[in-house]
């Protein structure tokens, strides 16, 4: 059992954001206290009593940092009631992402009546509060010593969001295979064959299928990988192959004037130093080209998407964007929710304007990064902003590769106990022994997705069969 | 009212009704020491079936061998009376194996009944009670004694009470209602209101029974016969040989004609109509019941019972039906063999009232009121082993108390009755309960071949063991222990005999093939030695679990916690942990609703104090 020896009232602060390198940086907090401690610290723009508010609110206004630092503006959110993820008063204050800073804000909340919060105490709260259901609760209980409220949040997603479905599907089927196994002990004297040989062996094979299948996704999606996956993305022609050839730093794709001339995936390994990428150029919007915004398109779209850890999403600046990139501009400027990767994370998309030496661009901060694979004006600064954004996107993955390990085990040892059951099965060996196998299994799986009780079994049995003399 | 002299009579302990809970619990109290009273409404009642005429089953038959273990009645009462035995999944594995018995009704109350008569420190009258006396001390209500019929009164610092289906009871035959807990007999009023007075939660259930026949008109010929094992086993662990002729019983089945009756006339069957409310158990469905839910069905099975040596009365087991009269005679008209049966009873559906057994500790006592204990169909229960289970546990826990000792709670891994009584008390029930083998998740370990080595030596600490059985058993572990070493010590083909045992295609047989000593150990030992070495891989598996289970179990939570002092408790979970007060984090976590964050919440405050 984690350490939760701590009172769940009194408020309590974090810095709730990567602690390097990210723009916004963020500091949370939550208690019953938290208006009385924002207003010794904070002073918004305009007039507001904050102790008047009793809606979630943004509010701008500036905090008070101790000398030299002084004055220093931020974007206070306040869900002043318990309409809050821990269902206690709660604020955040959003300011640039600067780990000084971030400290000094943090330190100031804390002199303001907060107390530093520990390790997933946030999560605790909410977790405490009900806001968290069944199946995220071991995921939650995992990561309670997480550092930060985002990477429980990142690790929510990827465990608990993306597996529920699965999961949950296999312990239905896992159930309904119990409970006709159970109605075969239990009620012997009825005149039904609950479940012939044939088709327990069968669904033990499929079912025991689907927990392997599924752990091995879950690898996939936990650990961090021996190198990050870029994909470089964008309308025929644009230069891509020439973009992957100029930051591998050697000639590895074919590349000609003609559009098209990939036709296949393409996967280039580089280190940068210590830093591992392996480029993919693919051939995936040349084969739907036709018709440029077709699902088949946007099917390709997503499925380089989905297997990348970062997208560079090419244009060409020596000609005006076509609608598929306009879309995928408007996709990428929106979050992208729905273009997720292997890891259940929006996936982060730079957006990169080749050609440049056929145009005059420079670049700005905040702009698309502008390159040249002739001149190599501009590859340093994609280098560096590839690593900037993998990194921050993807700093959590060892605290959820913690959880995943123990997600994972239950897994395995649901499928271990499922090949048991498979071999009793073989051998005849006794359907309460493949039972008593499939009962751990389902026990296993339920520690990540929920657990049953011998009622849930009987529900299903006296619903299909005419049981009782 | 006028004054008049009240006889009144001290006892240690009470039992009210004496039925197969009520005679167990005070055949138990008195083999602790208490001075035990068994009131019952009819001396010629006790240990009555008022349904089936069977003991044992799937599961059942795995509590009677636990119940005999501990020194119950039961099993030796029908190992002397029963008509037809049959061990149940015997071609399954041994954790799955269940005696069952066909009973001589008549015989098997005779035979409890002389138990009952012959037990030193007990005392069987007839009396009615009325009501129950308690009286306040400290805050806290206790029990002090009953009033019965007729202006006396007994005084005893424990009560069980074992009513059945008799509080508020009314039977059903279609249109027709009938005051009643079972055919020709009344209802008890008294207790209901004492019960109500007292603050108890109330609730009804139904169950039904099914016609019987006269065997003279049946036509045997027309079915299929079912007879008992040729090696019959007995259920007592003290009984040697079951001598006794068996007799068969006979199967036969439903059609189309008869369901098509059912359909006609379902707007007459009390449970369609909307005259009964309640509900009733899953597993034993009415026939209008299985007609209606399961209409792709052509045909259900029925068993023909023999209701004794003695009689022709057969007992329908399968029709169970509160369908009207006439439609019960043109049902049986259609029914293979049973055209021109006789009715001798008709079946009924019976409400009756019951606590919800939340409303109890582990040990059976009552919450509200000290030293007031419940067993049996009162808890809500179905079955007379799952209620002379309770019974015993409860006279014993009874007895206990007034030593001042420790009371006795089976685990769930110790004992099918443990099971019981954790489901009961922390899951409370919402259909009539009965025991089935899928609700002990320590199935292969609760064994009817065990019993005796679960839990005799539990109730030898007690007091509720004799000597006879101690013995017997202390032989039976010697013995174990040493063919175990020797099937150890002893090998062939390079591995231990007990290695090769291991193997799922070789059997004792084989054995004694290599090792000729072998052949005349006792069955009941070679049983032994082999299941534990067979599943001795899954069974360390199950321990590895218990273990597990055991650290939560070790959380107690005070007697009297206050849960309102977690704040953050969810109203749903602050409310069930009050009403159910589970004694361990272990129970908290299987109460039906409880999250885990409920009980994470409950161990922090627990722990942290602070929380």
């Amino acid at each position: 059992m984690p350490r939760m020896m701590y009172p769940l009232d009194d408020t309590i602060a974090a810095i709730a954001s990567a602690q390097s390198g990210a723009a916004r940086g963020i500091v949370r907090m939550s208690g019953s206290h938290v208006v009385d401690c924002l207003r010794r610290c904070f002073v918004p723009d305009d007039y507001v009593t904050l102790s008047e508010i009793r809606i979630p609110t943004a509010i701008r206004g500036t905090v008070r940092l101790p000398a030299p630092l002084g004055a220093l503006a931020c974007e206070l959110m306040l869900w002043p009631t318990s309409q809050s993820y821990t269902r206690q008063p709660s604020a955040e204050l959003h300011t640039m992402g600067s780990a000084p800073l971030l400290e000094a804000m943090l330190a100031t909340v804390c002199a303001a009546g907060a107390r530093l919060a520990e390790p997933g105490e946030f999560t605790l709260r909410a977790f405490l509060a009900g806001r968290l259901d069944l199946t995220q609760a071991e995921a939650v209980l995992g990561v309670i010593d997480a550092h930060n409220q985002r990477e429980l949040d990142v690790a929510l997603s990827q465990l608990a969001g993306g597996l529920a479905g699965p999961l949950d599907l296999i312990r239905n089927q896992l159930l309904d295979l119990l409970a006709h196994l159970e109605a075969g002990l239990d009620f012997v004297e009825e005149d039904i064959e609950f479940i012939s040989a044939a088709q327990l062996q069968s669904q033990l094979d499929a079912a025991s299928s689907a927990v392997r299948r599924t752990a091995e996704q879950m690898i996939g999606r936990s650990e961090t990988p021996d190198a990050w996956r870029v994909a470089l993305v964008g309308w025929p022609n644009v230069g891509k192959s020439s973009l992957l050839n100029a930051l591998a730093g050697e000639t590895a794709a074919l590349v000609s004037p003609a559009a098209g001339t990939t036709r296949d995936y393409l996967r280039r390994r580089v280190a940068w130093k210590n830093f591992h990428v392996e480029l993919i150029d693919t051939a995936g919007i040349e084969l739907a080209a036709n018709d440029p915004v077709s699902s088949s398109a946007q099917a390709m779209t997503s499925e380089q998407w989905r297997l990348s850890h970062l997208v560079l999403l090419c244009l060409d600046a020596s000609r005006p964007q076509n609608p598929w990139e306009e879309q995928q501009l408007s996709l990428a400027a929106r979050g992208a929710a729905s273009l997720c990767n292997l890891s259940a994370v929006p996936v982060p998309v730079i957006i990169v304007r080749t050609k440049a030496d056929l145009v005059a661009v420079t670049n700005d901060l905040g702009e698309p990064i502008a390159v040249s694979s002739i001149t190599g004006a501009g590859l340093d600064e994609l280098k560096q902003s590839i690593q900037s954004v993998l990194t921050e996107r993807y700093a959590d993955m060892s605290v959820v590769a913690g959880t995943a390990a123990r997600c994972r085990e239950s897994l395995r040892l649901a499928a271990t106990s499922l090949e048991h059951a498979q071999q009793a099965a073989s051998l005849r060996l006794g359907e309460e022994l493949i039972a008593a196998d499939v009962r751990t299994a389902l026990d296993e799986i339920g520690k990540v997705a929920g657990q049953i009780y011998t009622d849930d079994v009987l529900d299903r049995i006296f619903s299909r069969f005419c049981i009782g003399k | 009212m006028k004054s008049m002299a009240t006889v009144i009579y001290h006892y240690d302990v009470l039992v009210v009704g004496a039925g197969h809970a009520g005679t167990e619990a005070a055949l138990s109290a008195a083999r602790l020491g208490a001075k035990t009273a068994l009131l019952t409404t009819n001396c010629d009642t006790v240990a009555q079936m008022s349904c089936n005429p069977a003991i044992g089953g799937v599961a059942k038959g795995q509590i009677v061998r636990e119940l005999d273990a501990l020194g119950g009645a039961m099993g030796q009462a029908i190992d002397a009376t029963g008509i037809q035995f049959r061990l149940l999944n015997r071609s399954k594995g041994p954790a799955m194996h269940s005696p069952r018995a066909q009973a001589d009704k008549k015989g098997y109350q005779q035979e409890v009944k002389r138990i009952v008569e012959e037990a030193d420190n007990l005392v069987l009258r007839q009396e009615t009670v009325e009501d129950l006396l308690t009286e306040e001390r400290g805050g806290v209500l206790h029990i002090i004694g009953v009033a019965v019929r007729g202006g006396a009164v007994y005084h005893a610092p424990a009560v069980v009470l074992t009513t059945g289906t008799f509080l508020a009871a009314i039977m059903h035959t279609g249109e027709a209602k009938t005051p009643g807990g079972r055919a020709g007999e009344g209802t008890t009023h008294g207790i209901s209101g004492a019960l109500h007075r007292l603050g108890f939660r109330v609730e009804r259930f139904k169950t039904g029974t099914p016609a019987r026949l006269n065997g003279r008109t049946i036509d045997y010929s027309q079915t299929q016969i079912q007879p008992g094992d040729d090696d019959p086993q007995p259920f007592s662990f003290l009984t040697e040989r079951l001598t006794g002729e068996q007799l068969p019983c006979w199967i036969t089945h439903t059609n189309e004609k008869v369901h098509a009756l059912i359909r006609e006339n379902l707007h007459r069957a009390p449970m369609y109509s909307g005259q009964i409310q309640s509900s009733g158990p899953r597993y034993c469905p009415s026939i209008e019941d299985k007609v209606v839910r399961f209409a792709e069905k052509s045909q259900h099975q029925l068993f023909l019972e023999p209701e004794g040596r003695h009689t022709r009365e057969v007992y329908v087991n399968g029709v169970s039906t509160s369908l009207p009269r006439d439609v019960q005679d043109a049902m049986f008209r259609e029914i293979p063999g049973c055209q021109h049966a006789q009715i001798m009873r008709y079946g009924y559906a019976v409400e009756y009232d019951y606590c919800p057994p939340d409303q109890l500790h582990p040990w059976l006592e009552t919450k509200p009121v000290r030293g007031l204990f419940f067993a049996g169909q009162l808890n809500g229960t179905t079955g007379y082993e799952e209620a002379a289970a309770q019974g015993l546990m409860a006279g014993t826990n009874a007895a206990l108390m007034l030593r001042g000792d420790e009371p006795l709670v089976l685990r769930r891994d110790q004992a099918y009755i443990g099971v019981l009584i954790d489901d009961l008390v922390t899951r409370s029930v919402d259909e009539p309960y009965r025991m089935f083998t899928s609700r002990a998740e320590y199935r292969l370990m609760l064994r009817q071949d065990n019993a005796d080595r679960r839990l005799t030596p539990l109730g030898a600490k007690v007091g509720l063991v004799g000597l006879r059985r101690q013995a017997l058993l202390a032989t039976k572990e010697a013995e174990i222990a040493r063919v175990t070493e020797r099937l150890e010590a002893t090998r062939a083909d390079g591995v231990s005999l007990a290695r090769l045992l291991s193997r799922p295609e070789v059997t004792w047989q084989d054995l004694t093939e290599r090792l000729p000593e072998l052949a005349i150990v006792p069955r009941e030992v070679s049983q032994q030695v082999e299941y534990d070495v067979k599943y001795s891989g899954y069974i360390a598996r199950q321990e590895l679990q218990v273990e597990r289970q055991k650290r939560l179990s070790m959380k107690r939570i005070p007697p009297h916690f206050d849960y309102t002092l977690i704040v953050h408790l969810r109203v749903e979970a602050r409310e069930k942990f009050s009403r159910i007060r589970p004694v361990t984090l272990d129970q908290a976590s299987r109460i039906s609703g409880i999250t885990p964050a409920d009980v994470a919440l409950l161990l922090a405050h627990l722990e942290g104090k602070g929380v």
